[in-house]
């Protein structure tokens, strides 16, 4: 009994910070529609600005208290700088394109953070007051938890205050409803923006300054926050503060049962969860806000690629399967990746443009399809080839079982039960040790000679993108655009909506498996890296990157991303400020991604 | 922080003297490590390295040339390095590739060396299975491996009354071997032990509050922990507050190397049994000069990752000294079985698996001015904690 | 001939009940418009009717086949077109392709991966865009159409599976009056020739008089009067309603 008493009080304390995050995350979210990678990372500066004020100010509550509100404010300033000098640039590109610059923001933060802190973690001296026990049923439960359960409906209740009896909050609530109507009102969305993104990111600034009494800050805090704050926002439904408090809370306690109930749990519990509720509630628990389509229908035609870059992409073609003459091995190394990486691209394309669904966690697919081929060649001793027919079968069957679920969800919370599915495959492939090696993965997959698995990678490739492509422009490619346009228009002339788009996602799922497969050969191993967030990531960077609005957007993008991935990493160790702050150039260079800026300079 | 190119700026200004004349190339080692995912151990770790180089190079080098080390940047994932190594092979002409952090990293870029038949000198990877179950010829490994470092600890568990255990570890691949060879051979020792619960925490994500509690709940009598960095920090704190070590032995992995000890400042949790580096208080000759050495170039006191990184170059060094030429089979030979020094004392890598006898630090923690320090501590030498050649030509089916 | 009957129909959304059991029939080319004021509940019969939203009671049979319940899809599939209220089209594709797409949808062509959509029902699609006189703006992407030309391709869209019940949800709102009448006569000449019922619903209640067989009044949910147009119009009821007094 009083261990249950203990383990709830702990889950309450520990859901508090969570809370933080996603509340911040979830007014931002309302009001910009920007889906704020970097949110994590301003938790993290929270963290590392409160540990340098706090330990600079005398011990005794109150000076605490006055530190962490500095810490809290300054990190709002930081919030507000981003959203004037980047973010607000971009509310006119097409929605998630802010995503990626939210990704650069992120990248350029931690190398920040690492030059200006060190490498070191920085635990924050405990003051004695901090150190204090409360004797709770015979057990010690720490005060500084009990100061942390009270802070949660505080904020709640304060932040609830400001949104129902102010006029700011009443304009924020007419903005998360209507933003349409709420511009039609004359409200003026550039300062309103700027503050919401300010109190958000105060926000997190808190929660990240609240937590040093209990942990250090450090330089890997920010991404082990940001997945989890999705979740929540997500569970809670978007937008809405008290659904964030509710999902946290759960989030909070079913952590802290769920790590006696199932010990080896722990990483897959949340999205478990996510994956539950959402199934049962698409919109969350307490979202009511019109869902907001994660890739908007933009009015904009998907644009057909002119005979003139056909033929300049055929040509590329044949000068790249005479690459291994030329092309020292290394390079060729690195071209083997980039058609891999056009090929993943391009399958995500296809349910992202004309699917319309924006997908987290597409490496579950290119993590199946690498799974499946490894497997193949190492427990039943198939070779290559039948390797590669087996990854895309995997890998689309279980796309097909999956899709089911996720084609009655839209927008973000689609995208977010794609992420949850992902990192169940992820758990799988760390946790089944027995089958997949675990963490240690399978290794020794290599093909026959680097330089006819190149001409294997460069037909495969482009044999599947050139499928790829010819889908989208089929019947099938028509009308599932269509679908995405207009779910209702597409119902009333006789199209299952749902239907078209679980095919496309099998069809992209096998794709996506292809290339899983090819990699797998290309390094010759396969781990859980390959299934995890970070691959995800990469590869709605480069569609993102690329351009939505084109088929030949994920190759350029590909390439752009994953070429200068590749030369960063091999000339600077600073690579992730370089690569943060190209991405920033390039998002405000050409807001319709590569591929749609360099037509419009050539039109 | 250093760049990577002030990092070759001062291998290039080194060299430089030889300009001029007609000397012959460098030999070049292609180093990758986990720089921007881990920086609190790497960067430490690439101070040691470039000591090492620097002090190798100031004595005449190896074989009458220099030696250069390139370094990459993995990001932690196994499919950077293995790329990195191709290009470190392919376009830097590198003679022998090294380095390494994490586990998979490690048996990543070992089976890419087999592979391309090149030597791969791993340093800190401490998965058993890079030497023992997917252990190759081509790849040697300086640190003690988990197996070691559970063996050295179960040597002074077996001693406590303690009968009923708990475990708490990061919920990946080193947690669980750890664990593992723990329970085994805690077990063989002490039949009358029973563990009687475990925590998984997810890596960097530990719930403290809720792992402190579950811990207790069973009423243990001792804790293996193995958890480290920010989890530890998290877990030491709850642990303090609620109690979880008062009349409790504790048995933690890693916990006494300075990179993990110093962030618990004065909460440093005493008596905990554990393995590390208690830096200065080892007197020895070699130590107390590295420490110095290190402090002048660095101004800075070594951490682990600094043994590791300056250890592994004088490893690598005493290997190519030894095999006299830079081919694969050569350097095989010349590695296998070769004496090296190191801070710790004189160490080797054994012929049978190519495991390092590097030992560690065994002591138990203690505070003193507000600070963890490791006392009663000694020097468990590697060599004495792996099994017997035949298990061990047993557990290696894939080596030739 | 009755095709399409209407029984007890009911909806509330969240206890506010915003249809409460009508029952009404529209035979077999008959033209009926349904009207009443603003928020009496028509777009929701339109919408239980094609199957965007589920009832919680009543039965809709179409030639007596119960359809409550069924998809909006399938609904589609044995013969009713429908149009919004507010126009509903595939906004990034051009006018042609949004007709390609419903004749695909009706041919049930949408499985084929490996052809170029541009190569099917092209004929096709120009012959019905020519009979709601949009032939010259064929290849416009949609988004940039004016208002009423949306509105006509709303109507080739509805009418492209020669439904043999129209729904309309305000045929010609938001166009000027001379559009309005021009897409009224353009939508009673094309069902006319096919013999398709058409149940619409209009505010302009001149050109409802002028257009529909029967009349249906609706207010606050309730069907309040049902009649030829004379009567309608001089129904107290529902001079009420529209007057609000
Ligand atoms: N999804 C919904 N949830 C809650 N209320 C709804 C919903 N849809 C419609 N309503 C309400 O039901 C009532 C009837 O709406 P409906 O759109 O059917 O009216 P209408 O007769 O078509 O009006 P109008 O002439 O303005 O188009 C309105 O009060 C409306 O606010
Ligand atoms: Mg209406």
């Amino acid at each position: 009994m009083s261990f249950l008493a203990i383990q709830f009080l702990t889950g309450l304390s520990g859901s508090v910070s969570l809370f933080l995050m996603s509340a911040g995350l979830t007014i931002i979210f309302g009001v910009t529609r920007v889906v704020n990678f970097a949110h994590g990372s301003l938790y993290m500066l929270g963290a590392y600005i409160g540990w340098s004020i706090l330990t600079r100010l005398p011990h005794d509550p109150l000076w605490f208290v006055g530190g962490v509100l500095a810490a809290a404010l300054a990190t709002a300033c930081i919030g507000a700088v981003i959203e004037t000098t980047l973010l607000r640039r971009l509310y006119r590109a097409p929605e998630l394109f802010q995503l990626l610059a939210t990704f650069g923001v992120m990248l350029v933060i931690q190398d920040l953070t690492l030059l200006v802190w060190g490498p070191n973690d920085l635990p924050m001296p405990r003051a004695p007051w901090l150190r204090g026990s409360v004797t709770i049923f015979g057990d010690h439960f720490p005060a500084y938890d009990l100061i942390l359960i009270a802070i949660g409906p505080t904020v709640l209740a304060a932040l609830l205050l400001l949104l129902n009896r102010t006029r700011f909050g009443m304009l924020i609530r007419a903005c998360t409803e209507n933003r349409d109507l709420a511009a039609a009102l004359g409200i003026n969305h550039r300062i309103l923006s700027t503050s919401v993104f300010a109190l958000g990111a105060g926000l997190a600034g808190l929660g990240g300054a609240l937590i040093l009494p209990d942990s250090s800050a450090n330089t890997q805090m920010d991404l082990a926050v940001i997945v989890e704050a999705f979740v929540v926002v997500v569970v809670g439904g978007m937008g809405s503060i008290s659904g964030a408090f509710l999902a946290s809370l759960m989030i909070g306690e079913l952590q802290a049962f769920g790590i006696v109930l199932l010990p080896g749990a722990t990483l897959v519990l949340v999205f478990v969860i996510m994956a539950a509720v959402l199934s049962v509630r698409p919109r969350g628990l307490l979202g009511d806000a019109p869902i907001p389509s994660a890739v908007s229908a933009t009015g904009k035609p998907m644009r057909p690629v002119s005979p003139r870059i056909q033929l300049f992409g055929w040509g590329l073609v044949v000068l790249a399967a005479t690459a291994p003459f030329w092309l020292p091995p290394y390079w060729l190394s690195v071209l083997t990746e980039i058609l891999i990486a056009a090929a993943f691209a391009s399958s995500l394309h296809l349910i992202m443009g004309p699917g319309g669904m924006i997908s987290f966690g597409h490496a579950a697919w290119f993590g199946l399809g690498a799974y499946g081929s490894a497997l193949m060649v190492r427990t039943l001793g198939a070779p290559m080839p039948l390797a590669l027919v087996a990854a895309p079968l995997i890998a689309g069957l279980l796309a097909v079982a999956f899709g089911w679920f996720v084609v009655r969800l839209a927008g973000v919370y689609l995208a977010m039960l794609t992420l949850a599915f992902a990192q169940i495959v992820w758990a799988t492939a760390t946790q089944w040790t027995r089958v997949t090696g675990g963490d240690d993965g399978i290794l020794g997959v290599w093909p026959s000679g680097p330089v006819p698995f190149f001409w294997w990678v460069l037909s495969l490739s482009v044999v599947s993108i050139w499928l790829l492509q010819r889908v989208a422009r089929s019947p099938f490619g028509l009308v599932l655009i269509a679908a995405r346009d207009s779910e209702a228009r597409a119902l009333s002339v006789g199209l299952r909506a749902d239907r078209l788009r679980m095919v496309a996602f099998a069809v992209s799922g096998a794709a996506a498996g292809l290339a899983g497969g090819l990699f797998v050969f290309a390094t010759g191993s396969v781990f859980p890296t390959y299934v995890g967030v970070g691959k995800s990531v990469d590869v709605l960077l480069m569609v993102l990157l690329g351009g939505i609005n084109t088929v030949i957007g994920p190759i350029v993008g590909a390439f752009a991303y994953t070429g200068f991935y590749d030369l960063l990493l091999q000339t600077i160790s600073m690579w992730r400020l370089a690569l943060g702050l190209t991405i920033i150039t390039l998002v405000l260079t050409f807001p319709d991604g590569l591929a749609g800026g360099w037509r419009r300079s050539r039109s | 922080m250093l760049t990577r190119r002030t990092v070759l700026g001062t291998a290039a200004a080194l060299a430089a003297p030889a300009a001029g004349r007609a000397q012959p190339a460098p030999i070049r080692i292609g180093e990758i490590n986990s720089y921007s995912a881990i920086p609190s151990f790497t960067l430490p770790y690439r101070n040691g390295w470039q000591l090492a180089t620097e002090q190798i190079n100031a004595s005449g080098g190896i074989l009458g040339r220099k030696l250069e080390v390139i370094s990459r940047d993995d990001t932690g994932k196994p499919q950077d390095a293995v790329r990195l190594a191709g290009e470190l092979l392919d376009e830097q002409k590198v003679d022998i590739l090294a380095g390494g952090y994490l586990s998979n990293v490690g048996l990543a870029l070992s089976d890419f060396a087999q592979q391309r038949k090149r030597l791969y000198i791993a340093g800190e990877p401490l998965s058993d299975a890079l030497v023992w179950q997917k252990g190759n010829r081509y790849c040697f490994r300086l640190r003690p491996s988990t197996y070691m470092q559970a063996a050295m600890l179960v040597e002074e568990a077996a001693k406590l009354p303690a009968k009923r255990w708990v475990s708490v570890a990061p919920n990946y691949e080193y947690g669980l071997s750890t664990v593992k060879w723990f329970k085994a051979l805690l077990s063989a020792k002490r039949p009358d032990v029973t563990f009687v619960g475990e925590q998984w925490p997810g890596l960097g994500k530990i719930d403290a509050g809720a792992t402190a509690a579950a811990l207790a709940e069973p009423k243990p009598d001792a804790i293996l922990n193995v958890t480290f960095g920010p989890d530890l920090t998290n877990f030491v704190r709850q642990g303090n507050t609620r109690g979880l070590f008062e009349n409790r032995s504790v048995v933690s992995v890693l916990t006494g190397e300075p990179e993990y000890l110093e962030p618990l400042g004065d909460e440093t949790p005493e008596g905990w049994i554990v393995t590390g580096y208690p830096q200065a208080q080892v007197t020895t000759p070699a130590n107390t000069a590295f420490i110095a050495a290190y402090r002048a170039r660095f101004s800075a006191v070594p951490g682990m990752g600094s043994i590791v990184g300056y250890s592994l170059i004088q490893s690598i060094a005493a290997g190519i000294r030894r095999a006299g030429a830079l081919d694969a089979d050569k350097l095989i030979d010349g590695f296998s079985g070769v004496s090296f020094e190191t801070p710790f004392g004189p160490a080797s890598y054994r012929a049978v698996d190519h495991q390092g006898t590097l030992g560690t630090f065994v002591g138990k923690t203690a505070l003193r001015d507000g600070k963890g320090i490791m006392v009663d501590w000694h020097y468990s030498n590697g060599a004495a904690y792996l099994p017997s050649d035949q298990e061990v030509q047993a557990l290696r089916p894939s080596a030739g | 001939m009755t095709l399409l009957s209407v029984r007890d129909l009911t909806k509330a959304f969240g206890g506010n009940k915003v249809v409460s059991g009508i029952s009404f029939d529209v035979a077999i080319g008959e033209i009926v418009a349904l009207i009443g004021p603003n928020g009496a509940g028509k777009s929701t019969c339109f919408n239980m009717l094609n199957g965007q939203i589920r009832p919680d009671r009543g039965a809709i049979l179409l030639d007596g086949t119960n359809i409550v319940s069924w998809s909006p899809d399938r609904i589609c599939r044995v013969g009713v077109g429908r149009g919004f209220q507010i126009a509903a089209t595939f906004g990034s594709l051009t006018v042609r392709d949004n007709v390609r797409t419903a004749l695909i949808a009706r041919q049930r062509a949408m499985w084929r991966f490996f052809r170029s959509a541009s190569g099917v029902f092209t004929t096709e699609s120009d012959a019905l865009l020519d009979r709601v006189g949009l032939s010259l703006l064929a290849d416009q992407a949609c988004g940039t159409l004016a208002y009423g030309d949306l509105k006509r391709l709303e109507l080739a869209l509805a009418l492209s599976n020669q439904p043999r019940l129209l729904l309309m949800d305000e045929p010609t709102a938001g166009m000027t009056v001379a559009d309005r009448r021009k897409v009224m006569d353009l939508m009673l000449a094309l069902t006319r020739e096919t013999h398709t019922a058409v149940l619409f619903t209009e505010h302009d209640t001149d050109a409802v008089f002028r257009t529909a067989d029967r009349v249906l009044v609706m207010d606050k949910g309730a069907l309040i009067a049902e009649g030829v147009p004379a009567v309608i119009r001089s129904n107290a009821a529902v001079q009420a309603a529209y007057l609000g007094c």
